[in-house]
């Protein structure tokens, strides 16, 4: 069968989301993988957007932005940013979010803020490279009950330690997160465009769980910067279907993930 | 105690105490409006939100006067900080952006912004870092008089060794809770789609932040792209989303948020939008002659939005107007004669 690894990936990311769910999903990638859920298993998903669009399908192909009128045309109600990120996030309601990252470290700490030549305390030195801030990934991070990451997987991403805790994960691992009293769990399984990565338990550690039919574990364990442990029951993730495909490719409208594999 | 950008939660509790909140008809020139409400060295809110309703428009009249030091508060934008970036990139002396307190500059699908890299990679900028949510909180807190508001996003992450957040225990739960100090920008630029002469604003698509940034800021301009009867304004009153009693100048700049997106009217307009953050980049690489050539053409050339837009070829504007889908400005007006 004839697919990208973006597309495995979306995929691989959608089929983590569940029927009847309320989601929240970011622009590009995210709302790819959680509209294609929602089209293609996950029903009467209550989607929104951290803009403030409740309920909304895209139309007219991938929006440009989380705000524009691609996904709010159809929508069934607008609200402030703090209603959708308070209300509906940090309330504690929203079962399920997916984000981004520029780069992810063992514990799913992720940072879309900035890279820096010298970890130490970076934020009083200008960065080697600016990113675009955290956005709302914060309170997804903070306030779901579990949320997905994706990320293309390149060793320069998939860092030891992130230069920047944009939005928290796991912290330093083990129970670390348990004192902030947050409502979510915390990141419940990162997929990448060469397979997935979930949390041991106790150290909350991600390890390799998931690989592809486009991938191996030598390659993840190569294009990843730490030494990442495999699970005993690793396990070789199910190609797309085609009715899956047909429908990421009904929603991917654009041929975001069809550009390059 | 901590130094407030902007107004303190005293000071804009007593400015607001003592604004004029007639219903007049506030109609001024854009230029009127920013020579009257913008000052060197304000905090300025920028409305919408990343590059849906930016205020493009005010943007360039800023850029076009000439402001200092200006510190931008917003929860995530594009345009609106990237022309004003520019226009410090090109010429220090006459436009310059001390500090930004936001949680996300970029243009998301179009990519990260090449002049917050330039600036802040030079060194030439403060930065404080929040979520979107903290942004919106803070603005909330200004608007409704508090000082501070409390909120868990993001505990646990190195925003709080940039940030002005105080991390205590809750004194009702006894958990950690972080603190946010209130934002009261001296003034706010936002861009609606409808508005009355004297500055009811009705939006359509996601409000954003932008209600509770007008009320949290000292000043509030409003750019619309109609001018509509007050009387049709008020037949829907759950739809106007800012009151006219927050707003100082309102002025009708039909694509006053191009090359952005603004909800129901205009789609963004990939090709220029991609043109312009392409001349950013050139300069951030080192080459600013197509980034001075574009403003020289766009901002400083012209005088206005109107001018601006007879510059950009009409089959594409007929085109963002086109594929914006879902236009549904419902609640129906006559537009202002």
């Amino acid at each position: 069968m004839n697919y990208t690894r973006q597309e495995m990936m979306a995929i691989a990311a959608g089929r983590e989301i569940y029927a009847g769910e309320m989601a929240i999903f970011g622009v590009g990638l995210s709302m790819l993988a959680g509209h294609f859920a929602k089209r293609n298993h996950a029903f009467g998903i209550k989607d929104l957007t951290e803009g403030g669009v409740y309920g909304a399908t895209p139309v007219g192909g991938l929006p440009w932005g989380i705000e524009d009128n691609r996904i709010s045309a159809n929508a069934t109600s607008f609200t402030h940013c703090i209603d959708a990120l308070g209300m509906m996030v940090a309330s504690g309601r929203c079962d399920v979010g997916i984000i981004g990252a520029a780069q992810i470290d063992k514990y799913g700490n992720v940072n879309t803020t900035g890279l820096w030549e010298e970890p130490a305390n970076p934020a009083y030195l200008p960065p080697k490279t600016r990113l675009s801030g955290s956005g709302g990934a914060p309170e997804i991070t903070c306030s779901c009950k579990r949320y997905i990451i994706m990320a293309a997987h390149e060793k320069k991403r998939f860092v030891e330690k992130v230069d920047y805790i944009s939005s928290p994960g796991y912290l330093s691992g083990g129970d670390a997160r348990a004192r902030y009293n947050f409502h979510g769990g915390g990141p419940a399984l990162i997929v990448t465009t060469l397979g997935i990565m979930r949390p041991e338990p106790v150290t909350n550690e991600f390890i390799l769980t998931g690989y592809y039919h486009s991938s191996s574990i030598e390659e993840i364990k190569e294009n990843t910067g730490w030494d990442l442990k495999v699970a005993p029951d690793v396990q070789l993730v199910p190609e797309p279907s085609p009715r899956e495909l047909e429908n990421l490719r009904a929603v991917d409208q654009t041929g975001m993930l069809r550009k390059k594999g | 105690m901590i130094e407030w950008t902007g107004l303190s939660p005293d000071e804009a509790r007593q400015f607001l105490a003592n604004k004029d909140k007639s219903k007049r008809d506030k109609r001024m020139s854009l230029k009127e409006a920013v020579q009257k409400f913008v000052k060197d060295g304000d905090n300025v809110g920028v409305g919408g939100f990343v590059n849906a309703r930016q205020p493009v428009a005010i943007v360039h009249e800023i850029i076009r006067q000439g402001r200092k030091d200006l510190t931008l508060s917003f929860a995530s934008a594009g345009l609106g900080p990237e022309y004003l970036a520019g226009a410090m990139a090109l010429d220090e002396s006459k436009n310059s952006i001390k500090r930004m307190e936001f949680a996300y500059f970029a243009h998301e699908a179009f990519g990260i912004s090449p002049l917050l890299r330039y600036l802040t990679e030079n060194n030439k900028v403060e930065l404080e870092d929040w979520s979107n949510y903290d942004m919106s909180a803070r603005l909330k807190a200004g608007s409704i008089g508090i000082p501070f508001i409390p909120c868990r996003s993001p505990l646990g992450s190195d925003m709080l060794k940039t940030n002005r957040a105080k991390v205590i225990d809750c004194p009702f739960t006894g958990r950690p809770i972080m603190l946010l100090p209130a934002s009261h920008p001296n003034v706010a630029i936002i861009h609606v789609q409808e508005a009355d002469i004297y500055g009811n604003c009705r939006t359509q698509g996601p409000m954003f932040t932008c209600p509770e940034m007008s009320m949290a800021s000292a000043h509030t301009i409003i750019t619309c792209d109609r001018l509509i009867e007050h009387d049709d304004m008020t037949r829907f009153p759950n739809r106007v989303t800012i009151p006219f009693f927050s707003v100082d100048a309102v002025i009708e700049v039909p694509f006053g948020a191009f090359p952005g997106n603004c909800n129901g009217l205009y789609y963004f307009d990939e090709k220029h939008t991609a043109e312009f953050r392409g001349a950013c980049e050139k300069l951030r690489k080192g080459d600013p002659t197509p980034l001075q050539n574009y403003y020289d053409t766009y901002i400083f050339g012209v005088e206005n939005t109107t001018e601006l837009i007879n510059k950009i070829p009409l089959s594409q504007i007929q085109y963002i107007q086109k594929i914006e889908p879902g236009i549904r400005l419902d609640a129906g007006y006559t537009v202002l004669g």
